[in-house]
């Protein structure tokens, strides 16, 4: 910073148009942004990955209780692949979902990732994600040994982007004590069931024993009990305003009109932890957070009872993927396939997380059937679950429709057919916007 | 032109009711201490609190002072390689000062030009300049997004770095400060054979440091305190800057407070032990880039 | 804000003529290189593409980005969109934290620096302590108010033994959103009214005094007049800082009760950077930026009504 400098070089115009080239350079990059190039599908490669030490970066939603269990998988794939080395990172999936994308285009993303069933469509279209046909071909995985539904919905537009780890679906969980000391002891099986155990419990003193918060998986659960869906199965037509829509959502306003459950709730785990509520409409994620967090509970859980006239629940999967950034050579790659499948077929530590593994062999395991959720995977359940279908930008959808119509109706007082109204008309403009971008 | 000094005695008229009347004196001492437990006893809480154990953070009943005091959530935090509070405090540091310095050369070396070398349209582009400062930042924030993208700088040091420091302000700042230096020293200078880059080396910029000390001063705190922007552009755990990674660990600890508090603590001290040194200067280039701003 | 007068820009054009012959255009160009690369790629570039984008319909890595003109525009001022509803709701809550917040961090900090333009022992040490919560960011003052505020286990309903949902509530939670914001930023406006204040002459209140003038009416007819500049530049910067929070409510409120507290900025980044929607998203910016121009507009003319001398 001192004046005693040697005489700097006087500006030239040479430098000068250095200078402004590289800018000019900068500002041409910038127009161009946005349309990836289409991603090519990964190619199958023999065996087991041997060779120069690989890193590799996976990415999960899994913050919560599930989170320890998959960190237990890693360790166990890393110790028997010492040419592997797969760095896990575990983000709120909302977080995750926001930077995958410029993340995988910038390099610094994951090489493989967790994602929801309902995802891989949006970031399949944006060529964030890999086609995993000859993957799971070369690998021999066929679906088999797969629940169908979460196997079946991995596909879009013709190609596979995921293979699933497990599936959830909608739950109820009761407090066993206090529905036997109603004289209901539980699980409640149906609309009338779900009358009687509620005045049972209330005349035994317990005056709100269900909470209904706005979960949008409950809603999708009574939908699909009242013969209704939220889009066609082509994902062109939105119908979450249907007459089955609205029953559906009025059921969950009237369990608060009529004082089965407060108004407000945003947390229903807390009362049914402390006792002031004994029925629970949650998924199986809850199963962890119970044991953890309410040790002296007495709970047990089964799959939701059949309000409507048919049954139903809502069903998601979290599903193993593989991004453009995994195809950056071929030992990135071999080695990113190798850690799917030693993971997909070693899957049995993920019990621990309280989900149904999607593979059968894993089901059959004596630890699988001993676990809480054992009692969620019948075939009954896989029959009528209602996975959400492939729709690119299905959250964005989901989040400015019927999401936010269970809010307004549940938590705002909003009239749940007119809430449903206008979600309808907004998904069904942003799909047709999808739909119009996709070309 | 001249920097005003904040510690020059007051005005003499204002000070001589308090002298003259007694129980004014003592209205303004009670107001002072006052304001002060306004200002401290948060601070005093946020300290309390991280030495609390789980149990008593999560206490119904308040006390001021940990009963038993512990610095099991700083083992906690500090044991924590998924969260590296100290790693974020250095993003942070780093990225302010490098932030900080490349405005202080992008915004001097442009408004030496601006005010004192040749160039046709120099009024048109010093006008293009001002026009920009009245354009809201709001507008800059996907734009940047998608060419931080585009140019593969997500996620890096860069992103944080770079895209803000073609503020207007700062170069309308020092070329205001530029424009009131007596041209009789680069004269002087240029007659001695000074090229243009001695002159704005040896007698611009040393005159001007008042100007550019508020700049440097007012890009770090912009860069330290920025919060949207981060959030978003940083996506792997280590490269996290302080405002970005306290909103991750508020997220996994939601009411864990004596850990939130220790963290808090953590990203604190530093910069309050800088402050405590540097108040002076970093108080002025606030007042400063308001007054001659 | 109003930095180069146009006095300003003539006198230093007048001033620099004879210097002018002897440097080529081109030294000033690799002076202003730095600068230009920069602004070209950060300020000028981005413009236009916020315009471009939200003339478009534009979802980030999909392959068609078709025109559509003032379509953007047209479905948000239609709102008949859950988009353009939950955008004007941010506009509503952005509108509702500048009306409570800016006003206070506009009087509020000019009673402090009145109060620390005294002279009294430990004035240097007072202004620092003011100022301190400035510098320990937004992260940290989230954290520490969320905690404060907390129902159950916050030291605000515990000491004053009262239950309120500060951050997840209406009106509490602005309540709470202002107050952080107070404590935050009040010493920030005041080092700079300070200032400001110091170079108002003394002789002005010293001739006022004999003239017999009391308290009030010195401070409206030598300190308001006296710092009219610096009290316009408060003004626009808070204003503009108001309507660019974002921190805060993502923090102590997090956007609670449902979305009530999320502001603008809020949606517009969780619509672009999360929704991927470029198109929408560039519209609302351009819709807040048009809004914030026409306020600081508003801004520079009442001042310039209320006879604000341009020194």
């Amino acid at each position: 910073m001192s004046a005693r400098r040697r005489p700097a070089t006087p500006a030239s115009r040479r430098t000068f148009l250095g200078l402004l080239g590289s800018s000019a350079l900068l500002a041409a990059c910038a127009p161009s942004i946005g349309a990836g190039t289409a991603q090519e599908p990964a190619r199958y490669r023999e065996g087991e990955y041997t060779g120069p030490r690989q890193r590799l970066q996976f990415w999960n939603p899994f913050t919560g209780g599930d989170g320890p269990a998959m960190a237990a998988m890693v360790d166990a794939f890393n110790a028997a692949h010492p040419d592997i080395e797969v760095v896990m990172t575990s983000l709120v999936a909302d977080d995750m979902y926001t930077k995958v994308m410029p993340a995988v285009g910038a390099g610094v993303g994951p090489d493989i990732a967790i994602m929801h069933l309902d995802q891989l469509a949006t970031f399949a279209a944006r060529n964030t994600l890999v086609p995993l046909d000859e993957v799971v071909e070369g690998l021999g995985v066929d679906g088999e040994d797969f629940v169908p539904a979460a196997w079946d919905n991995g596909v879009y537009r013709g190609a596979r982007y995921g293979i699933p780890l497990d599936l959830f679906t909608m739950a109820q969980y009761w407090s066993t004590d206090a529905l036997a000391s109603a004289g209901t002891p539980g699980p409640v099986l149906d609309a009338r069931g779900y009358t009687e155990t509620v005045a049972a419990l209330q005349s035994n003193g317990l005056a709100q024993p269900f909470w209904v918060p706005p979960s949008w998986q409950l809603f999708v659960t009574l939908l699909a009990q009242f013969g209704g869906r939220l889009y066609n199965p082509e994902g062109t037509v939105a119908e979450m305003g249907s007459e089955a829509g609205v029953q559906a959502l009025s059921w969950m306003v009237e369990q608060i009109d009529r004082g089965v459950s407060p108004g407000g709730v945003t947390d229903p785990r807390t009362p049914f932890k402390n006792g002031t509520a004994a029925l629970l409409a949650d998924l199986p994620a809850a199963i962890p957070d119970l044991q953890l967090t309410a040790p002296d509970l007495e709970w047990r859980v089964a799959p939701f009872p059949q309000i409507g006239p048919q049954p139903g629940v809502f069903a998601n999967s979290h599903n193993f993927v593989l991004t453009g950034q995994s195809q950056r050579d071929a030992d990135a790659a071999h080695a990113s396939q190798t850690f799917v499948d030693w993971v997909s077929r070693n899957s049995a530590p993920w019990i621990a997380g309280g989900n149904t593994p999607a593979r059968a062999s894993v089901r059959e395991t004596e630890e699988f059937r001993s676990s809480p959720q054992a009692a969620l995977a019948t075939e009954g359940v896989f029959e009528v679950a209602a996975f959400l279908p492939q729709i690119p930008g299905s959250r964005e959808i989901a989040g400015n429709s019927f999401q936010r119509a269970v809010g307004e109706a549940v938590l705002g007082g909003v009239d749940p057919a007119a809430a449903l109204a206008f979600a309808q008309e907004t998904a069904q403009a942003e799909l047709d916007d999808v739909n119009e971008l996709l070309g | 032109m001249t920097a005003t000094t904040l510690d020059r005695p007051a005005a003499p008229v204002a000070e001589k009711p308090a002298t003259r009347r007694p129980p004014r004196r003592i209205a303004l001492g009670i107001t002072l201490v006052l304001l002060s437990v306004v200002f401290v006893l948060p601070l005093v809480l946020m300290v309390s609190t991280s030495f609390k154990s789980v149990q008593e953070a999560n206490s119904l009943t308040f006390t001021l002072l940990p009963q038993q005091p512990t610095t099991a959530a700083y083992t906690e935090i500090l044991g924590n390689d998924r969260l590296p509070v100290l790693r974020w405090l250095g993003n942070s540091l780093l990225t302010a000062v490098l932030h900080s310095a490349l405005v202080v050369v992008v915004a001097t070396t442009a408004a030496y030009a601006l005010a004192r070398l040749h160039l046709p349209f120099r009024n048109a582009l010093l006008g293009v300049v001002l026009a920009t400062m009245f354009v809201p930042g709001v507008i800059f924030l996907i734009p940047h997004f998608l060419i931080v993208n585009q140019l593969g700088w997500l996620n890096s040091y860069a992103s944080l770095v770079v895209p803000s420091a073609a503020g207007a302000f700062g170069v309308v700042l020092v070329r205001q400060f530029f424009a009131g230096i007596d041209p009789a020293f680069e004269e002087a200078a240029r007659i001695d054979g000074a090229n243009a880059w001695q002159v704005f080396r040896r007698i611009m910029v040393p005159l001007a440091m008042p100007a550019i000390a508020t700049l440097a001063v007012l890009a770090f705190l912009s860069s330290w305190n920025d919060f949207l922007w981060p959030v978003f552009v940083l996506f792997s755990t280590d490269m996290l800057t302080l405002p970005a990674g306290l909103a991750q660990l508020q997220g996994e600890y939601a009411s864990r407070y004596d850990l939130l508090m220790a963290g808090a603590v953590i990203a604190s001290v530093p910069v309050l032990a800088v402050f405590v040194f540097a108040q002076r200067y970093v108080i002025e280039g606030v007042s400063q880039g308001g007054v001659k701003g | 804000m109003t930095a180069v007068s146009s006095t300003e820009l003539s006198r230093s054009r007048r001033d620099s003529k004879p210097r002018l012959r002897r440097s080529s255009p081109w030294t000033a160009l690799a002076f202003l290189a730095p600068f230009l690369v920069i602004f070209t790629v950060f300020v000028i570039v981005p413009v236009a593409s916020a315009v471009w984008a939200s003339l478009h319909r534009w979802s980030l890595g999909l392959p068609g980005t078709p025109w559509v003109g003032g379509a953007n525009y047209a479905e948000l001022f239609a709102g008949s969109t859950v988009m353009s509803v939950e955008f004007w709701k941010g506009m509503k809550a952005t509108g509702i934290f500048t009306a409570l917040s800016a006003p206070l961090l506009i009087t509020l900090p000019l009673g402090l620096a009145m109060l620390l333009h005294r002279r009294f022992p430990g004035r240097t040490f007072f202004r620092a302590l003011y100022f301190a919560p400035y510098v320990l960011g937004v992260a940290v003052i989230g954290l520490l108010w969320r905690y404060l505020l907390d129902r159950q286990l916050g030291p605000v309903n515990q000491i004053l033994g009262i239950d309120v949902a500060w951050t997840t509530t209406l009106p509490a939670g602005w309540v709470s959103l202002v107050v952080a914001t107070l404590w935050w930023t009040i010493g920030f406006n005041s080092v700079i009214y300070l200032a400001a204040l110091q170079d108002v002459p003394k002789e002005l209140y010293e001739a006022a005094t004999v003239d017999g003038a009391g308290p009030l009416r010195r401070f409206t007819a030598i300190t308001v007049p006296g710092i009219t500049r610096v009290l316009q530049f408060v003004v626009a910067i808070t204003i503009i800082a108001s309507a660019n929070m974002y921190g805060q409510s993502a923090l102590i409120t997090q956007e609670q009760p449902g979305s009530d507290t999320r502001t603008a900025i809020g949606y517009i980044a969780e619509t672009g950077i999360q929704g991927f929607d470029i198109g929408a998203s560039s519209a609302m910016s351009m819709i807040l930026a048009v809004t914030l121009m026409l306020l600081s507009g508003i801004v520079v003319l009442g001042f310039r009504k209320l006879g604000g001398n341009d020194r």
